[in-house]
This record gives structure tokens, C-alpha cells and sequence, in this order.
């Protein structure tokens, strides 16, 4: 049954109408690939058994698949004028009640994803209705996922059945080809191609039309041309969802090239691990040989052209169009140079022409719209679309495709939204083995070829993998070394030696076992291999180490110079996840086995000697070694928080003294040490080297230690005897303390640096920042932390009947709980969302608790006053702006305002080093009053001058400044004494090392809490420590990742 | 043919249209280092040391010489210090990769490099290492004398060249061009008991034969047959004979003439 005539063409494009509209309900499947590992199979035979069971009058069949994977199996249902509705997320269990839905001619609202009214797939003149209604299921343009896309080569796939030719032909398929071949001349068709700027979707990005050129002006007896369909890439999988959905549309745009090129015979080289493409497309080669469109004489024009399908066996370099042509002619696939290229002597020595899966794709609507009308979509250099498999740590994955030019962060933030679990996109890595890894400073970058390339990546084929701050990116880069190394096809030394020693020199520092010059041999390895390399394999496969090295080299010399991998990828560089977050590293493992074994007092002498104030870090800890507990993945994280203080709060109530090892101190060595600021930083410092038996003094401004602890946090989080009972401790250990001096103004650094053998800095963050409002300087403006810190200071502070506190860290959550404990009315604005909030999580709900109103999306415009003092402030409602580098939205304060009546005001939007006085004694600082130190020796631009905590970070976490404070007390050390001394004052705890098979100890048990009634007017803890009991059984939640034999 | 005028390093030379330019500049003594060039066998551009640099009359870029044509007003730089710096890198993994093989040793001295820093530690006794995977023998055994007896197994760095599933093959007619054109001496071939073994491909071995007239094994059987099949007027009583059974026979004959 030839198709030869345009009436019969229409008559079968209408016969595939009426299977797309069969004017009863009509219930399609997602069933490629993707859909099926996530059930659709099992979906689909539960609608044929339930429809047949009901005896139901509906059209089952199958579609391809529309992107979405993390919500499949989707499921479309259409009725007649109704919108055409997709289910996402179907299960077995949801097939009776969308089939209720049906029967009662009112889908069901139950995992709707969305609705289509009309769909364009865009050759001329098909425009589907499906019809109106069911405004309350969101339309399919305003699913964030499908929001920023633009399909066109994707414009089919999940609403047409692959499996059926005249389905295709219903949405305009073969209306190109039969143009092409009746109406156009072959160069007419290499015009149009080069007119729409088509580059080559394979990730070379060379001119289609060029190349098509080339092959027709070569001079053969025979012509081939070649779909590349080796699609190899680890993460990517554009070409299989391509031929999965939409078989049709990749062969006419081959039988278009062939005509335009003169090519009797196409070959689809495609690998064998996809066999669902196989079956589709040998599926639709038979139809359309069937229907004359393939064979002789296609379109009566006189033109013969077939396709045959070629297996491969899976070698990543067959990819290589050379290598592609040695496997398809029978030898191994090894590339050959070039030139001559394969379109002067290709496949058996005759001129051939190569285009991958995706370039073919866009053929046919090219001839159907024209160059014209495809060049205005895309860049100046990149024209059209690119389809993307958006993988890895991305919170919706999924095939999607943009327009070129659309920036990297409108392809995470809006179509992936956002990394996994909310945590912050570390970098991309575009391209696959030969690409690079992108970090997120440059995610306002475009997607395409040049961007790309200016950064060092790839478009490559359209892998797109997301990593984040779990994923090392030297393991990274040894991954796809590795990856590269074993798919050499070891022809060319470069490549084949050169790998296998990058991929050594990578292990190598993976296992802490590397060396700075390690990083130099790899930078010259790389560009050796790159320029050298006979194929693309080669001189693409050192990339992701380039850019890696280029982006994130501070990882490689954290790996080589502090055996650390802070990812916690590498396991040799770790004792388990939980250590490997912790600033101070403690030994959480060992803890929680010693509670486990009824060896609190062991227990607790393996605390102290990790961290010098358990008690206090065990309340306001903001405890990364619980975001990064394995326990997570089973049900919550273990609590080691809470018990680490448990055991401290335990000890010191049941009157256990501090153990000896604790305080015990080494021989005096004689050297002296000033620290400044007795913050969590400098006390931590102060504890390790006097245990090292340095004599160390340290000088605060105020009256008392604890810094940040003492001044910026109330009683109620962290009672003031608790804190004063661990710094006496450190007091016990020899530290001497000189309160009431400012260095720089009632000493001099200078002075200090040449009495001492080393200086710390380490003064903290507490200068308030601006709020650069109008109305700032009224009677009745406070900053957050002088608040606090008059509070703690006991001094009379008095908020007035109402507050508004500003700002969205814990410092404005304190404030503002201090405030309502007062006995003010409270109320905390914040500019971006609540999820932006920098405050933990267990602060903003008690204070929410405790009744405190949160007004989020608001930013202060102007501060209301009368006679000199508060009444009011003026907010304005933002608007979610676009997507700033940590991949929070930046609020676009709107026109809109509101005026909160209020006679207080405090400020708390962040705070500075408060580090002028420093700055006048010659060191430099940063613009935000911060000091920029060496990250490996701490050391500043002042020579015995050393800096931590957060005068380098800016406002950071009490356990990260600890963690500076024991980094200076291990590198001074080192510095001063002949030999490593540290590990005499570690001891080594035995512990069992059993680990149960299943996970044990049931549900996390949470701290008992006051209740929010009973926290109102008084400053008492609100939390509660463990009972004993219960503290014994949430150890044994533990999973002991550090046990690894 | 066509004669074209090429430069090298801003001398110009003639050389024959299509000709590979690393052979213009062997035959005008420009020195350009290969292992894996032969003259007698279609370019293959594997051991990347003769790359050059296309500085006008073509597609300018690093490129091998052994696969770049030779068009009229080519013009090549053959050695400069980014070429040097790449031959030295390429060397350094050679010397890592064949640490036995004397002519890499050479070539890397030659570029001042003494000592691999890729170098793997051996154990004493270990293996010899001299092969480079230029893949001469193999394209020499298959393309030139057509007997395909060695191919390259494996991929990536755990390519090697040898005989079907290291199994002794019965294809080998012990021609031994392999071993004469191996750049690093690495086949080992030996004649015992009128037997060829070629010990590096698998312990192949091909039967000699013997002097129908003094005895002596003169030539592995194969390789004659292979021979005398271009000769097929050849007297079948010479065909018996060594080559210096040959001349007695020869010098017999005409002495008898002469008689």
C-alpha cells in the first residue's frame, strides 16, 4: 500500500486522527524506558484488566515519554472536549479511581500533574484540540517543570504512540518529506539547513549544512549516510528517549538528508543496551517501507533510498565517526585520522555522512517552517533547541529541552527545581566524560556551544549531571578518567598511556596519598593528551580534569595537604560521614559505642578530647554531622548532637569531675602564645596548645570569655552556668585570661607579636550591618546583637509594646524571643522565602511556638517615626526574583506596601567583624571587615600574626570558628616543635566494632521540651536533656559507618 | 604525478602531490621522529611523535606528518619548542611504557629526558618492556605479506599484539618482517632443529626446509611456497634446494655445458 498520492497521505494522517481522537475516552501510558523501570508496565496491564473487568468502551495504548521522569509513570487521559489531563506518579492503586473519573465524565483530581487544552506540534497547520475545562488542574505551561522549555524535537514525544506511523502522521509527520521530495531541490533543502544554522547535536556542533555540502559535492560511486546513535555518555539519554518516543520523525529527517546528499543507503548505528529503541525503530522502518515512504521510488520522484539497522556492541568510542565506521564494516572500533574525512572516504572507502540522533530530528521541521523561522529560536551562533538530560542531584530529573541560550540557572532552578532535598547545586558537569564541570558562580552563564566552551565544558551530546556538596570533584574527575581510560581504544600513546597515569595520579590523591606536585604533573599531562590524542576521545577526555583543576583546586589541596575530603567521597580520607562534617571532627562513632557499652565516663573523655566544650556545642551546635548521617536514609538522623550533650550535661550533674586526660597538660615547652578573642575560636585554641604545654594568654574586650556564646546567645538556648562551667575547665588547664583590652587600642599588635612566639585573631563577628533604611537613627532602632548582648550583660533593656525584628539568622530569631520574653508583641519580617532562612530550623518553630508571627517576602522600605522615636514600619511585599548563586530567588520588593505598627525596631540582617582596630594595626582587611588568611596556615599578611573563625568567614557557626581554633593549635605546633606532638594528648578509646545487619533502636527520640506556655516571661532552657534510658537507645540507632571491614 | 613545492621550516622542497610529508623530510634528511611510520605501508598516525604544525597553505594545527599531504605551498614547522615540549611529553610515556626497548631510551635522550617520572616500580625479574604498540608488525603481517597471523587484543592500556587467543598460530609462513620492522627489537625469533619459533607470538612455530641436496634447512616452508607460487616455471628440481645448493647446481650445469 504505497502512499504515492497527497489524498491518500491525508486520508491516513485522518485514520490517525481518529486513533488520537477516537471520539471515546482515551487512556495512554508513558511506556518508554523510563516509565517502564518505574512502573508503567505494571500500570498498563492494571487499566487493561480493570477496563475489561468494567467492560469499559476505552482506547489503552501506549505514548512515549514527555521528560518528567521523577514523577513517572505518567499517564495521559483524554475525552472528547475535554483537556487532554497527564497523572503523574500512577500506580497500581490509582488506575480504579481515574477509571471512576472517566465513567463520570469528571477526571479525576487525584496526582493530576496537569492539563492540555491544545498542543502544537508545530509543522504547519497542526495544532491539536483537545478541548476546555477543568480550570482547576494546573495548565501545562505553568508546571514549573514544562514552564521554561521550548520543544521542538521533543514536540511529540509522550502524546503519540511510537509504535504506530499514523499517529505520527496525524501530528504533520511526512508532510516535510513529501515537500521535500516533490516540491525541492536537493541543494533547495542543503540551503534551508544552512539557512536555519543547524549545528551538529553530537557535541562537535559542526554546521549540518556544510557537512551536507561536502558529502554531495564528494565524488562516489555509492553514498551512505549514518544515524549516530551510539548515545554513551554516563547520566545521558536524549537519544533513547528520541527514538523511544518518536521513531518517525528521526527517519524522515534521514530520508530528507539522503535525498539532499544523494545517498542511496542509511544506516542507524545504535547501541544494543537499548532495546526498546531497536524494536521501535525497526517497528517503524517496516511501516514506512510498508507505506513506500523507504524503498524505491519514494513520492513517485524518482528517488530510492532504504535504512538498515547496525547493532553495537557498547564501546564508548564507536561514537567516534571514524572508529563508528570500522565497527560497521566488521573491524574493531579503532579511529583512524582525519583527513580524509568520512565525507570524501567514509563507510568502504565511499563518501558518507555522519549526524547524530538529535541533528536528524530537526530536519523535518526545518523544511516544514523554514531556516527563517527556526533561526528565531536561539543564540546568534546557536540556533534551535537542545533536548537535555538534566541528572544527578537535581530535585526533578528528566529530559527536558530549551532553547539555546536560556541560562544554566533557569534550566536547575525552574525546570529541576533546585538541587536534591533543598540542598545547595555545587557545580554541573555538562558533556559527560569529554565535557567539563561548571561551578555555580557561572550558572548565569547560556547554555551553548561557545558559552560552554569559554568555560572550559562542552555542549556535548546534552548530558547534564548535578552535583553537590556530597560529591568530591576530584573523585569526580577520577570517575570519568577512569571511564575515559577503560573506553580508550589504545591506538594513540597519549590517550591510552597518558590515562591510565592520570587515572593513577587521581587514585592517588582520592587516597590522600598525592602530593603538590601531583596537581603540576596533571596540568601538564592534560593539555599533552588534549593536543597529542589522535581522535575526540582523547583530546576531550582530560576536561573534566582541566576544569576541575581550574574550579575547584582547592579541593585537590585539601585532599593533598590535609588528607581531606570534605564530600566525604573518598573513604580513605574519613572515619565516617558524621566525623567528616564535624569543623572539630569528634569521633562521634566512638561516643555513641562507649554510651552504647554503659562507658559514659570513657564516653565522655572521648568527647573532651575532640571538643573542649560538649555541653555548650551539644545545645547551639548547628550540627552538620546530622545533615550528613547515613541513619537519614533509613528514617531520621541519629542524635548525636543531643547525646554528646547528655553526656556532658550527665557527668557534670551526677558530680563527676572532668576526667584527668581532660585537663592533664605536657611538659612546658617554653613558648608563648596570644590569642584574641576569647570566642569559641580562641577558647578552643587557647584549650589545645595549653595542653600542649605552651603558655597561653587570652585578651578580650570584655568582661567575661565566651565571645559570640556568652554576648549573642540568651539563657534560654544556652544557660550562662553551663558555658562558664566548660570555660573553667580550660581555665583549669593553665590559660590565662586578660579581659577589658581592645588590641589595637589598649595594645598594641606589634607589641603582642614580639612578646610571643604566634598571635591568633580570632575577634568574631559583631558588628551589626546596616540596614540602609530611612528612619534608622530613630529612638527605638536596636541592633540584634547590642541587644542581646545588653541582655546578657543584664543591663535594663526595654522593647516597647510592639517589635518588629528584622532579619531571617538565629541571631533575629533570638532577638525576637528575647524580646517576646520581655513581654513585647512580636513580629519577624524577612525578605525572601521561609525556606531561604538562614536561622535552624528547630529556632524559627519555637519561636513560632512561642508565638512569634513570621511575615516573610517583606522588605523594611522606611522606618515610621514620631518625634524622634518608632512608630511604625513600612514593608513592601516582594516578588520571587531570579535565582542568585546559592540558588535562592532574590525578592524584588514590589510596589505594594504594608506598615506594621510598632515602637521598636531591631535589626538583625547579619553581622561583620567589628575589626577596625586590627585593620590601623597594619593587617589587611577585606571589605566586609573580614581578614583573608592562607586557608592552609592561617597565617595573614603579618608575620607570627595568624587569623580564624569568623573574622575570616564573616558570620559562620560557633563549631565551625572551633574548628579554626584547632586547626591554629595543630599548625602552631607543628611550627614550633621539632615533632608532631599532637597525638600525644589523643588517646585511643576501644569500642566494639559489631555492627547489626538491620538498623536498630526504632524512631529518633527527641529532646523533651518546655512547653511554649511555660517558656513565656522567664529565660529558663527551653530544652531538656535525654534520661539516661533514652539516651542509650538512640545510640544503638547508629549505623557505624565507620566500621568498613 | 604532479610535483608540488612545500616548506619545510621555511625551506622549500619538492616533493610529489598526496606524498606524506614526514617522507619528504626523511628523503631531505629534516629530522622528524616515528615509530610507526613505514614506507611501504598506508600511514597510520598511532605514536603521534611526528606531529608538526601547518603554519600556511593548509588547515593550520598540530597535525601528524605522516598522515599530512603534501599540496602545492604547504608550509610545515617541523620542530619548535611546543612541538619539542609535546615529543617529550609523548617520549616520557614511552619511556614509562617500554622502559627496555633501547630506542626509545635513545630518542628520549635525545630530547633530554633521562628518566620517566611516570615510571612504574618493577620487581627484579619482571617481564621485558619494549614493546610501543606502534602496530607495525601487525599492519606489515597483514597488509603487506597478507598472512594476518598478529592483531592488537585488548583496548585502552591493556592492548596488546598477538596471535588469536595467545594460541600458536598455524597462519605464520615466519616471514619475519614483523621482527624487521619492529622499532624497538622486541620479537623474539629463533631457528632450532628445523623449526622457526616465533616465541613472542604465542611460541608460534613454522617447519624449515630441508636441502633435498646437503641437508641443511634453508628457509621456513611456508614462506617458500608463498614464494614459489609467484614463480610457477620454476624448475621443480631447484625448488628442493638451499641457495647455495642452488648455485652448486647452477655452476654444475654450466660446467656441463661447457663440457
Amino acid at each position: 500500500m504505497k502512499l504515492s498520492n497527497l489524498d491518500y497521505l491525508k486520508q491516513v494522517k485522518q485514520q490517525g486522527r481518529d486513533k488520537m481522537f477516537p471520539g471515546k475516552p482515551r487512556i495512554a501510558v508513558g511506556y518508554a524506558s523510563c516509565g517502564i523501570a518505574a512502573g508503567a508496565d505494571k500500570v498498563y496491564t492494571a487499566f487493561e484488566a480493570e477496563i475489561k473487568r468494567r467492560k469499559l468502551d476505552v482506547l489503552l495504548t501506549k505514548v512515549g515519554c514527555i521528560g518528567y521522569c521523577t514523577v513517572e509513570p505518567l499517564v495521559n487521559v483524554s475525552m472528547p472536549d475535554v483537556p487532554l489531563v497527564i497523572y503523574h506518579n500512577v500506580a497500581e492503586d490509582d488506575v480504579p479511581g481515574i477509571l471512576d473519573g472517566i465513567a463520570a465524565a469528571n477526571l479525576s483530581r487525584s496526582k493530576a500533574l496537569c492539563r492540555i487544552e491544545s498542543w502544537d506540534h508545530i509543522t504547519r497547520g497542526n495544532i491539536v484540540q483537545y478541548g476546555k475545562g477543568f480550570t482547576d488542574i494546573t495548565p501545562y505551561a505553568q508546571v514549573p517543570f514544562f514552564s521554561k522549555q521550548h520543544k521542538i524535537v521533543l514536540r511529540n514525544a509522550g502524546l503519540i504512540n511510537p509504535e504506530d506511523i499514523e499517529e505520527y502522521m496525524a501530528v504533520g509527520g511526512f508532510s516535510a518529506l513529501h515537500s521535500a521530495l516533490t516540491t525541492m531541490t536537493p541543494e533547495q533543502i542543503i540551503d534551508e539547513v544552512l539557512a536555519a544554522g543547524l549545528r551538529g547535536r553530537g557535541g562537535a556542533g559542526f554546521p549540518t549544512g556544510q557537512k551536507w555540502k561536502f558529502a554531495r559535492n564528494a565524488k562516489g560511486d555509492t553514498k551512505y549516510i549514518i544515524c549516530n546513535a551510539d548515545e554513551g555518555d554516563p547520566g545521558a539519554y536524549m537519544n533513547r528517549n528520541e527514538m523511544e518516543s518518536d521513531p518517525c520523525m528521526l527517519i524522515e529527517g534521514m530520508i530528507i538528508g539522503a535525498y539532499a546528499i544523494g545517498a542511496g543507503q542509511g544506516i542507524i548505528y545504535i547501541r544494543e543496551e537499548y532495546p526498546l529503541a531497536i524494536k521501535r525503530l525497526q517497528h517503524a522502518i517496516k511501516q514506512m517501507q510498508d507505506y513506500g515512504f523507504l524503498g524505491r521510488n519514494i513520492f513517485n520522484s524518482g528517488f530510492d533510498f532504504d535504512i538498515s539497522l547496525v547493532k553495537g556492541a557498547g564501546a564508548f568510542v564507536c561514537g567516534e565517526e571514524t572508529a563508528l565506521i570500522a565497527s560497521i564494516e566488521g573491524f574493531p572500533g579503532r579511529s583512524r585520522s582525519r583527513p580524509p574525512f568520512p565525507a570524501e572516504k567514509g563507510l568502504y572507502t565511499q563518501p558518507t555522512n555522519i549526524n547524530n540522533v538529535e541533528t536528524w530530528c530537526n530536519i523535518p521541521v526545518i523544511v516544514s517552517r523554514g531556516g527563517g523561522w527556526f533561526v528565531q529560536t536561539g543564540t546568534e551562533k546557536s540556533k534551535g533547541t537542545k533536548v537535555l538530560s538534566l541528572v544527578g542531584k537535581i530535585s526533578q530529573a528528566g529530559l527536558v529541552e530549551i532553547a539555546f541560550g536560556t541560562p544554566i540557572k533557569a534550566l536547575l532552578y525552574d525546570i529541576g527545581g533546585g538541587g536534591l532535598e533543598g540542598r545547595q547545586i555545587k557545580a554541573v558537569q555538562t558533556g559527560g566524560p569529554s565535557g567539563g564541570c561548571i561551578p555555580s558562580r557561572y550558572f548565569e552563564s547560556a547554555v551553548d556551544y561557545e558559552s560552554l566552551a569559554k568555560l572550559g565544558s562542552i555542549m556535548g551530546s546534552g548530558g547534564v549531571v548535578v552535583v553537590d556538596e556530597d560529591t568530591c570533584m576530584v573523585d569526580t574527575a577520577r570517575y570519568f578518567v577512569d571511564f575515559t581510560k577503560e573506553e580508550s581504544c589504545g591506538k594513540c600513546a597519549p590517550c591510552r598511556e597518558g590515562l591510565q597515569h592520570m587515572l593513577d595520579i587521581l587514585t592517588r590523591i582520592c587516597e590522600g596519598e598525592g602530593t603538590l606536585q601531583d596537581i603540576e604533573v596533571l596540568n601538564e599531562l592534560a593539555p599533552l593528551i588534549k593536543t597529542a590524542s589522535l581522535c575526540g576521545l582523547g583530546q576531550s577526555a582530560p576536561n573534566p580534569v582541566m576544569t576541575t583543576l581550574r574550579y575547584f583546586r582547592n579541593e585537590y589541596e585539601d585532599h593533598i595537604k590535609e588528607n581531606r575530603c570534605r564530600a566525604g567521597a573518598c573513604a580513605n580520607l574519613y572515619l565516617a560521614p558524621c566525623e567528616n562534617a564535624c569543623p572539630i571532627h569528634m569521633n562521634i562513632p566512638a561516643y555513641l559505642s562507649l554510651l552504647k557499652e554503659d562507658k559514659i565516663a570513657e564516653a565522655y573523655a572521648s568527647i573532651l578530647q575532640d571538643n573542649p566544650l560538649p555541653a555548650t556545642t551539644g545545645r547551639v551546635c548547628h550540627h552538620p554531622c546530622q545533615i550528613r548521617c547515613r541513619r537519614n536514609e533509613v528514617d531520621d538522623t541519629v542524635s548525636t548532637r543531643e547525646v554528646h550533650r547528655f553526656v556532658a550535661d550527665y557527668m557534670s550533674e551526677n558530680g563527676h569531675k572532668q576526667p584527668k586526660s581532660a585537663t592533664r597538660t605536657l611538659k612546658k615547652t617554653g613558648k608563648k602564645i596570644a590569642i584574641v578573642g576569647a570566642g569559641p575560636a580562641g577558647l578552643t585554641a587557647a584549650y589545645y596548645l595549653a595542653k600542649l604545654g605552651h603558655s597561653v594568654t587570652v585578651y578580650d574586650s570584655y568582661p567575661e570569655a565566651g565571645g559570640m556564646l556568652a554576648w549573642g546567645i540568651p539563657d534560654f538556648r544556652l544557660p550562662r552556668e553551663v558555658l562558664n562551667r566548660e570555660i573553667d575547665f580550660i581555665k583549669k588547664a593553665g590559660v590565662v585570661f586578660k579581659f577589658g583590652t581592645t588590641i589595637g587600642k589598649d595594645k598594641s599588635l606589634k607589641t603582642l607579636a614580639k612578646a610571643n612566639h604566634a598571635v591568633f585573631l580570632a575577634i568574631g563577628a559583631h558588628k551589626e550591618m546596616s540596614l540602609q533604611v530611612k528612619g534608622e537613627d530613630l529612638q527605638g532602632v536596636l541592633s540584634g546583637v547590642t541587644f542581646l548582648r545588653d541582655v546578657n550583660l543584664g543591663k535594663d533593656v526595654s522593647t516597647g509594646d510592639k517589635t518588629v525584628v528584622i532579619g531571617g539568622g538565629n541571631v533575629a530569631m533570638d532577638a525576637a524571643r528575647v524580646a517576646k520574653r520581655l513581654g513585647s508583641d512580636v513580629t519577624i519580617v524577612y525578605r525572601r522565602e521561609k525556606k531561604d532562612m538562614p536561622a535552624e530550623e528547630e529556632e524559627i518553630s519555637q519561636a513560632e511556638e512561642e508565638g512569634i508571627p513570621i511575615m516573610t517576602m517583606a522588605a523594611p522600605e522606611r522606618i515610621l517615626g514620631r518625634k524622634g522615636a518608632v512608630r511604625g514600619l513600612v514593608v513592601a511585599k516582594c516578588e520571587p526574583g531570579d535565582y542568585d548563586q546559592s540558588g535562592r530567588r532574590r525578592p524584588i520588593p514590589g510596589k505594594d506596601t504594608v506598615t506594621i505598627e510598632c515602637d521598636t525596631v531591631i535589626s538583625a540582617i547579619g553581622q561583620r567583624p567589628d575589626s577596625d582596630f586590627i585593620g590601623r594595626c597594619g593587617i589587611d582587611l577585606q571589605r566586609d571587615g573580614t581578614v583573608e588568611v592562607n586557608p592552609f596556615t592561617l597565617e595573614t599578611n603579618i608575620d607570627k600574626v595568624y587569623a580564624g573563625g569568623d573574622l575570616v568567614t564573616g558570620p559562620d557557626t560557633v563549631s565551625g570558628s572551633m574548628g579554626y581554633g584547632k586547626r591554629f593549635a595543630q599548625i602552631i605546633d607543628a611550627r614550633l616543635m621539632p615533632q608532631e606532638r599532637t597525638h600525644k594528648i589523643m588517646k585511643r578509646f576501644e569500642y566494639s566494632n559489631e555492627v547489626s545487619l538491620e538498623p536498630r533502636g526504632g524512631d529518633r527520640n527527641l529532646m523533651p521540651m518546655v512547653a511554649p506556655e511555660a517558656r513565656r516571661g522567664n529565660f529558663d532552657e527551653v530544652t531538656r536533656r535525654y534520661e539516661l534510658p533514652v539516651a542509650q537507645v538512640e545510640v544503638t540507632r547508629c549505623l557505624r559507618c565507620d566500621v568498613k571491614e | 604525478m604532479n610535483t608540488v613545492k612545500i616548506a619545510l621550516n621555511g625551506k622549500t622542497y619538492q616533493a610529489e602531490e598526496k606524498e606524506p610529508v614526514l617522507k619528504v623530510a626523511r628523503r631531505e634528511d629534516v629530522d622528524i621522529p616515528a615509530l610507526c611510520y613505514h614506507e611501504g605501508l598506508d600511514s597510520y598516525g598511532a605514536c603521534r611523535l611526528c606531529l608538526v604544525e601547518v603554519t600556511g597553505g593548509g588547515r593550520p594545527g598540530m597535525t601528524t606528518s605522516c598522515t599530512l599531504a603534501a599540496t602545492e605551498g604547504l608550509e610545515v614547522q617541523t620542530d619548535s619548542s611546543e612541538i619539542a615540549k609535546i615529543r617529550k611529553g609523548l617520549l616520557e610515556l614511552y619511556l614509562a611504557q617500554a622502559p627496555d626497548a633501547d630506542y626509545i631510551k635513545e630518542l628520549a635522550a635525545q630530547y633530554g629526558i633521562k628518566k620517566s617520572r611516570f615510571a612504574r616500580s618493577r620487581e627484579p625479574g619482571a617481564p621485558v618492556q619494549k614493546c610501543v604498540l606502534c602496530g607495525l608488525c601487525v599492519r606489515i603481517c597483514n597488509e603487506a605479506i597478507g598472512a594476518s597471523v598478529i592483531s592488537f587484543i585488548s583496548r585502552g592500556p591493556e592492548t596488546e599484539v598477538n596471535s588469536p587467543y595467545l594460541e600458536p598460530s598455524p597462519k605464520c609462513i615466519g616471514c619475519t618482517a614483523c621482527a624487521d620492522v619492529c622499532p624497538t627489537d622486541v620479537i623474539q625469533i629463533t631457528d632450532k632443529d628445523g623449526i622457526r619459533m616465533v616465541e613472542t607470538w604465542s611460541d608460534t612455530q613454522v617447519a624449515m626446509k630441508k636441502c633435498s641436496m646437503c641437508g641443511a634447512y634453508c628457509a621456513p616452508e611456508p614462506l617458500m611456497d608463498t614464494v614459489y607460487r609467484g614463480v610457477p616455471d620454476l624448475d621443480e628440481e631447484v625448488r628442493e634446494l638451499c641457495i647455495k645448493c642452488r648455485r652448486r647446481l647452477k655452476i654444475r650445469k654450466f660446467s656441463q655445458m661447457t663440457k
